[in-house]
C-alpha cells in the first residue's frame, strides 16, 4: 500500500441523498472515483451513491492458503508415518482413508487463515496512521472524503458545502492508503 | 415436435412394458435378471419423485427464485404412476423373508405389503399436492377455453377462504410428502437391497439413498426446466435465477453425497470385520468399482469442480449440465447397489464367500430401463397439456411481492415475507 | 420479520454497548459464583492429578463416561454458532441478525471447554502432548495418524481457530463504534483491535464478502468435526459403536442440542439485558420452527441407528441394545433422553403461540439439553458395560463419582464463565447488523395492506 502525504477534506452529512448529490457534484468538480471513499457507519447497498464498485483480489486468498494448507498436512501425515512405521489393525503404513481426514482439516485451516489474512490486508488494515474520520459516523452519519484535493480544496469545500455538510473539516498532508 | 416426443415416448414405453411381461412370465428366479429392474425403480424415485420436495422447500423459503421451477418440480409426482406398478411387480418377486434380517422384523404383512402401501401412500400424497397445487390454474385455464379437455379444477373461485386453505394444504402436503420420501427411500433400499446381502446392515446406506435421490431431484428439476425453457415463450418466464438458485442448492447436496459415501467407506475399512469387507469389496472395490468410481466422479467430483467457480454457477447452461452429469451419475450409483444385491440374492443364511463377477445389462434390462423412463416422459408430455408448465398464481403473487424500487442512486429489489 | 420497531443508530450503540461500558452490581456476583465453579473444577482436576483416576468410577471395561460425554456434548453445542450464523447468513435470513453473534461465541467458548474434557479425563495430561504435536522425543513417540483419536486435535484446533478469526473479523465494526464511544484505557484497548476501521465502502464490501466467504468455508469444517468426534466411536469394533450412520447422527444431534442452546441463551440474554426490541418473539418463532425440522431429522437417524443395530440380528449388538432399553440405570434413563429430547418440546413447538412463548422456548430448549446430554451417556457407557461382566467377578459395575459431577458442573461454569467475560468486553449483539438491517427494511404496498419487505442488492 502506498502512502501519500495530501490535503484531505472531510464532509459529514445526515442523509444518503446528500452524499449522492455531493458525489456527483465532487466529480462535476474534476474529482476521481479514486479520490473519492464513503465512511459510513453501516453498510449501503452497493452503488447507492453512484460509487464505483471496488475491485479486490480476496478470492485468490483462500485458494492459496488452501494450497498451503494442504501441502503441510501432506506433509505431516507422510512424516510421521513413514517416521514410525509401526503397523497398526493390520493398516498399511501411508494408509489413505486416515490421511485424507488430517489432510482436509489442513487444507481448510489453511484456507480460512489466508482468507483472514486476505480480509485484513484487502481492507487496508491496520490502519495505524491517523487519518481523517469524524465519530458521528458510528452515530449514523455519512460521511465524504476526499483524499486527495491538493490545489482543488476550495472546490470541494464549495461542492460539499452546496450538497448540504454539516460539517467540513480539512486535514492538510494526512498520510492516506491508495 | 411435440406429437414426435409423444410418438417415440410411447413406443419405447410399450416396448419396456413387453419386455417386463416377459420377465415375468419367467417367474422371480434367478434373482439376478431383476436388478436392474429394482436399480431403475430407485432411480426414478430418487430423481423424478424427489422433484417435488424442491418446490416445498422454495415455498417454505419464501424464495421468489423458485417459483419458475415448482410446476416442474411437482410434475415429479407422476413418476409415481410407473413406480407403484413397478413396486409391486419387485415386492412379489422377493424371496422369502422369513428369519432375514430386515427392517420388519419378521412382522405379519412385511415386506410386501407395508411397502406396497407406502408406495402407494407416497403416490397419493404427490399426485394430490401436483393437483391442489394446480387447481388455481386449472380454473384459469377453463375460463380460457370453456369446454377444453381439462383437469376439473373443483369449482375453484379464489374466494380468501380457498387461498388460505390452498397456501396451507400445499405446505402441509409437501411437508408429509417430504417424510414419505424418506420413508419409501428406507423401504426400497432395506428391502430391494440390503436385506438380500448377507451381512449388510450398514445403517448409513438409506438416509445416503435419500440424499442422494434430494440431489438427483434438484437435477431432474433443472433439466425439466431446461427442456420447457425451449418451448416458444417460456424463456421470458424461465430466467437465470431458477438455474443459479438450483445450482446453489446442487453444490452442497454434491459435498453432502460425499459425506455419506465416505462415513460408509472409513467406517467399513477401518473396521476390518470379515463380513463388512465382503460386502465393502462388492460395493465399492470389487466387481462394481467402475460404477462405484463412476456414480463417485458423476455425483461428486465433477459437480464440485464445476460449481465452485462462479461464472458456470451464474449461468443456464451450466447447471444444466451438472444436473446432466448428475442424473447420469445417480442412475450408475443404482446399479452399483441394486444389481449386485439382486444377484447375490438367495435363501436366509447363506454367506458371501463368493463374489459373483459384474452384471452388464441385456436386452430386456435396457428396454425396460428405456421403457419406465420414457413412460414417464409421456406421462409429462399428456398432463402438460392441460397445466402449465409455470405456476401461474405463484408467479403472479411473486410479481406482487417482489418489486424494483431505486435506493438512492440504484435499483434494488424489495421482497416482501407476508406472515 | 413482523415485529419491526425504530431503531436509529444512536439508540443501537447506547442499547448494545451499555454492559461493556458500564458495570452493574450483578456482573460481580455472577461472575464470582461462576469463578467459584470454575474454580471447583480445576481443584478437583489437581486433586485428580495428584491422587489418581481412582477417584472417578472408572472400571476395567468401562473408562470412557462421563468426562467423555461431557467432551461430546460441549463439541455439540459447539455447533450452534455455525448453524445459526453461517447457514442464516448464506440463506440472508433476516431473523439472524441479533442471534449470530451470540452463537458464534458460544461455539468458541463451547469448543475451549470441550476439548479440556479428554485432556482431564487422560489424568495425565502432560503425556497427551507426547501423542498429539508431532515432534520426536527421545523415546522416539510419533503421533499415530491412522487413530481417530488424531484426527480429534487437528479437527477441534482447526474448528477453534476458524470460529475464533470468524467472531474477530466480524467483530471489527463494532469495535470501532466502541473505540469511538470511549475515552481512556477503553478507548486504546478498542482502537488496537479495530486495526484503524473507519467503516469505508471497500471495508463494509470486504465485511459482506468475508461473512459469506467464511460461513462457506466454516459450514464443511462444522460437519467434519463432529464426524471426526463421531469415529472415536465408530472405528472402535465395539458392539454399539461401531456404525456407519455414526457421523450424520452426531452432527444432527450436535445441531439439535446447540440450536437449542442459542435459544436459551437468546432468552436469557433478552431477560438479562433488557433487549426487547432486539430479540423478539418472532426470533424464538424461526428457532422454534427450525427445530422440528432439526429434531424430526435427528430422530429420524436416532432411528436408523437403532433399526440397523439389531438388524441382523446379531446377539451382541441386541444384548447393547437390551441392555440401554431395560437393564437400570439405563432403562430409567432412556425413557427420560428420549423424553426431554423429543417427545416434550417438538409437540410444543408445533404451537405458534408456544414458539413465540419466550418463557416456554427457554424451558423446553433446556429440557432438549438434558436429553441430549443424557443421549451422548447412553451412547457411550452401556457398550462399554456389557463386557462388564466377562471381567473379574469383583469389579463392580460402573456408577459416575462427585468428582465427575463437579467436573461436569465446573464445564457449565466455564463457558457461562467465558461467556459473560466475552459480553462484558464486547457487544454480544452485532450494531452493525442491526443498524443494517434498519436501512434494509421496507415495506410493499398491497391493496390496503402494508406489507414488510426487505431490500436485496
Amino acid at each position: 500500500m502506498a502512502e501519500t502525504a495530501s490535503d484531505a477534506l472531510l464532509g459529514v452529512f445526515r442523509e444518503p441523498d446528500s452524499v449522492a448529490t455531493a458525489l456527483d457534484s465532487l466529480r462535476a468538480a474534476g474529482f476521481g472515483g479514486h479520490e473519492l471513499t464513503i465512511l459510513s457507519g453501516v453498510p449501503y447497498p452497493e452503488g447507492a451513491f453512484g460509487e464505483e464498485p471496488e475491485r479486490h483480489r480476496l478470492y485468490v486468498f483462500p485458494f492459496m492458503g488452501a494450497a498451503c494448507g494442504f501441502a503441510v498436512a501432506l506433509l505431516l501425515v507422510v512424516g510421521t508415518q513413514i517416521s514410525y512405521p509401526l503397523v497398526t489393525g493390520g493398516k498399511p503404513i501411508l494408509s489413505i482413508p486416515p490421511m485424507v481426514n488430517v489432510m482436509y482439516e489442513g487444507t481448510m485451516l489453511g484456507a480460512v487463515l489466508f482468507t483472514v489474512i486476505g480480509i485484513i490486508f484487502e481492507s487496508r488494515l491496520p490502519n495505524l496512521t491517523p487519518m481523517p474520520y469524524d465519530p458521528r459516523i458510528s452515530e449514523g452519519y455519512i460521511g465524504v472524503l476526499v483524499t486527495r484535493a491538493d490545489g482543488r480544496t476550495a472546490a470541494a469545500e464549495r461542492a460539499l458545502r452546496e450538497a448540504g455538510a454539516l460539517d467540513i473539516v480539512t486535514h492538510p498532508n494526512a498520510q492516506l492508503a491508495t | 415436435m411435440y406429437w414426435a416426443l409423444l410418438a417415440v415416448a410411447a413406443a419405447l414405453a410399450v416396448a419396456g412394458l413387453v419386455a417386463l411381461v416377459r420377465l415375468l412370465v419367467t417367474g422371480p428366479q434367478p434373482y439376478a435378471r431383476w436388478g436392474y429392474t429394482a436399480a431403475v425403480l430407485a432411480f426414478l424415485i430418487s430423481t423424478f419423485q424427489a422433484a417435488p420436495i424442491l418446490a416445498f422447500a422454495s415455498r417454505m423459503a419464501r424464495g421468489f427464485w423458485g417459483i419458475p421451477l415448482r410446476r416442474a418440480a411437482e410434475l415429479g409426482a407422476l413418476t409415481s404412476l410407473v413406480t407403484t406398478p413397478l413396486l409391486i411387480v419387485l415386492l412379489l418377486q422377493l424371496p422369502s423373508f422369513d428369519g432375514r434380517p430386515s427392517i420388519w422384523f419378521d412382522w405379519p404383512g412385511g415386506p410386501r405389503i407395508w411397502d406396497a402401501l407406502a408406495g402407494g401412500i407416497f403416490a397419493l400424497v404427490g399426485l394430490a399436492l401436483l393437483y391442489l397445487s394446480s387447481l388455481p390454474d386449472l380454473a384459469a385455464a377453463r375460463a380460457a377455453r370453456p369446454g377444453g379437455l381439462l383437469l376439473p379444477s373443483l369449482g375453484w373461485n379464489g374466494t380468501p377462504r380457498q387461498w388460505q386453505v390452498l397456501s396451507r394444504g400445499v405446505i402441509v402436503l409437501g411437508a408429509f410428502y417430504l417424510m414419505m420420501f424418506v420413508f419409501v427411500n428406507l423401504v426400497v433400499v432395506s428391502d430391494l437391497a440390503m436385506s438380500l446381502v448377507p451381512n449388510w446392515h450398514s445403517a448409513v446406506i438409506p438416509p445416503y439413498h435419500a440424499v442422494s435421490g434430494l440431489e438427483a431431484g434438484v437435477a431432474t428439476t433443472l433439466l425439466t426446466l431446461a427442456a420447457l425453457r425451449r418451448s416458444p415463450g417460456m424463456q421470458r418466464y424461465i430466467g437465470l435465477d431458477p438455474f443459479w438458485g438450483g445450482a446453489k442448492l446442487l453444490l452442497p447436496f454434491a459435498l453432502l453425497f460425499f459425506y455419506f459415501t465416505w462415513a460408509e467407506l472409513l467406517t467399513n475399512w477401518y473396521g476390518r470385520l470379515p463380513d463388512e469387507q465382503q460386502v465393502f469389496f462388492l460395493f465399492m472395490f470389487g466387481p462394481y468399482q467402475w460404477a462405484f468410481m463412476l456414480s463417485f466422479g458423476l455425483n461428486f467430483l465433477l459437480p464440485f469442480l464445476l460449481l465452485i467457480w462462479n461464472p458456470i454457477r451464474v449461468s443456464i447452461a451450466g447447471p444444466t449440465a451438472v444436473s446432466a452429469l448428475v442424473l447420469l451419475g445417480n442412475l450408475v450409483d443404482r446399479v452399483r447397489i441394486y444389481v449386485p444385491a439382486w444377484s447375490v440374492a438367495g435363501p436366509v443364511g447363506q454367506s458371501l464367500d463368493q463374489l459373483p463377477p459384474a452384471q452388464l445389462p441385456g436386452v430386456e434390462d435396457v428396454l425396460i430401463m428405456l421403457g419406465a423412463g420414457a413412460l414417464v416422459v409421456l406421462l409429462y408430455l399428456l398432463v402438460l397439456r392441460s397445466v402449465p408448465a409455470i405456476s401461474l398464481w405463484e408467479y403472479r403473487q411473486g410479481l406482487l411481492l417482489s418489486v424494483e424500487r431505486p435506493f438512492v442512486r440504484t435499483g434494488v429489489r424489495a421482497i416482501a415475507k407476508p406472515h | 420479520m413482523q415485529e419491526r420497531r425504530d431503531l436509529p443508530p444512536p439508540k443501537v450503540n447506547h442499547d448494545l454497548l451499555q454492559f461493556p461500558m458500564h458495570t452493574p452490581l450483578w456482573f460481580w456476583i455472577a461472575a464470582g459464583a461462576l469463578g467459584m465453579v470454575v474454580a471447583a473444577g480445576v481443584l478437583t482436576f489437581g486433586l485428580m492429578m495428584h491422587v489418581g483416576l481412582q477417584l472417578l468410577g472408572y472400571t476395567n471395561t468401562v473408562y470412557w463416561s462421563v468426562l467423555i460425554t461431557n467432551f461430546v456434548f460441549w463439541v455439540g453445542i459447539s455447533h450452534a454458532g455455525v448453524m445459526i450464523s453461517a447457514i442464516l447468513r448464506l440463506t440472508q435470513a433476516e431473523w439472524r441478525r441479533p442471534v449470530t453473534r451470540a452463537a458464534e461465541v458460544l461455539t468458541v467458548f463451547s469448543l475451549a471447554t470441550a476439548a479440556l474434557f479428554p485432556v482431564i479425563h487422560t489424568g495425565r495430561p502432560w503425556r497427551l502432548i507426547y501423542w498429539i504435536f508431532p515432534y520426536d522425543f527421545s523415546r522416539g513417540v510419533w503421533p499415530d495418524i491412522r487413530s481417530a483419536l488424531v484426527w480429534d486435535p487437528s479437527a477441534i484446533f482447526t474448528y477453534l481457530t476458524s470460529s475464533t478469526l470468524f467472531v474477530y473479523v466480524a467483530l471489527i465494526p463494532d469495535l470501532a463504534v466502541a473505540r469511538d464511544r470511549s475515552t481512556g484505557w477503553r478507548r486504546r484497548f478498542y482502537g488496537l483491535f479495530a486495526m484503524g476501521f473507519h467503516g469505508s465502502k471497500r471495508q463494509w464490501r470486504l465485511q459482506a464478502i468475508a461473512g459469506i466467504l467464511l460461513s462457506a468455508l466454516i459450514l464443511p469444517i462444522f460437519v467434519s468435526v463432529h464426524s471426526i468426534v463421531s469415529w472415536d466411536f465408530a472405528m472402535a469394533i465395539l458392539p454399539g459403536w461401531h456404525s456407519t450412520v455414526f457421523p450424520p447422527y452426531f452432527v444432527i444431534g450436535a445441531v439439535h442440542s446447540g440450536v437449542s442452546a442459542v435459544a436459551t441463551v437468546m432468552a436469557s440474554l433478552r431477560r438479562v439485558f433488557h433487549l426487547e426490541d432486539y430479540i423478539t418473539p418472532d426470533h424464538f418463532d424461526a428457532l422454534g420452527r427450525l427445530l422440528v425440522a432439526v429434531a424430526t431429522t435427528w430422530l429420524f437417524f436416532f432411528l436408523m441407528d437403532f433399526y440397523f443395530g439389531i438388524f441382523r440380528r446379531d446377539p451382541t449388538e441386541v444384548a447393547v441394545w437390551q441392555l440401554r432399553l431395560f437393564t437400570p440405570p439405563y432403562s430409567t434413563l432412556f425413557p427420560i433422553f428420549l423424553l426431554t429430547a423429543y417427545v416434550i418440546p417438538v409437540p410444543i413447538w408445533l404451537f405458534r403461540r408456544f414458539r413465540r412463548n419466550i418463557g416456554m422456548m427457554f424451558w423446553t430448549s433446556l429440557l432438549v439439553n438434558v436429553g441430549m446430554w443424557l443421549e451422548r451417556y447412553i451412547l457411550i457407557v452401556p457398550p462399554q458395560s456389557f463386557k462388564e461382566p466377562f471381567t473379574y467377578l469383583w469389579v463392580p459395575p460402573y456408577v459416575p463419582q462427585p468428582p465427575e459431577y463437579i467436573l461436569t458442573l465446573a464445564g457449565f461454569g466455564l463457558v457461562s464463565f467465558g461467556f459473560l467475560i466475552f459480553a462484558k468486553i464486547f457487544p454480544i449483539i452485532p450494531l452493525y447488523d442491526i443498524k443494517e438491517g434498519q436501512v434494509l427494511k421496507h415495506e410493499i404496498r398491497i391493496g390496503r395492506v402494508r406489507v414488510p419487505a426487505i431490500f436485496r442488492e
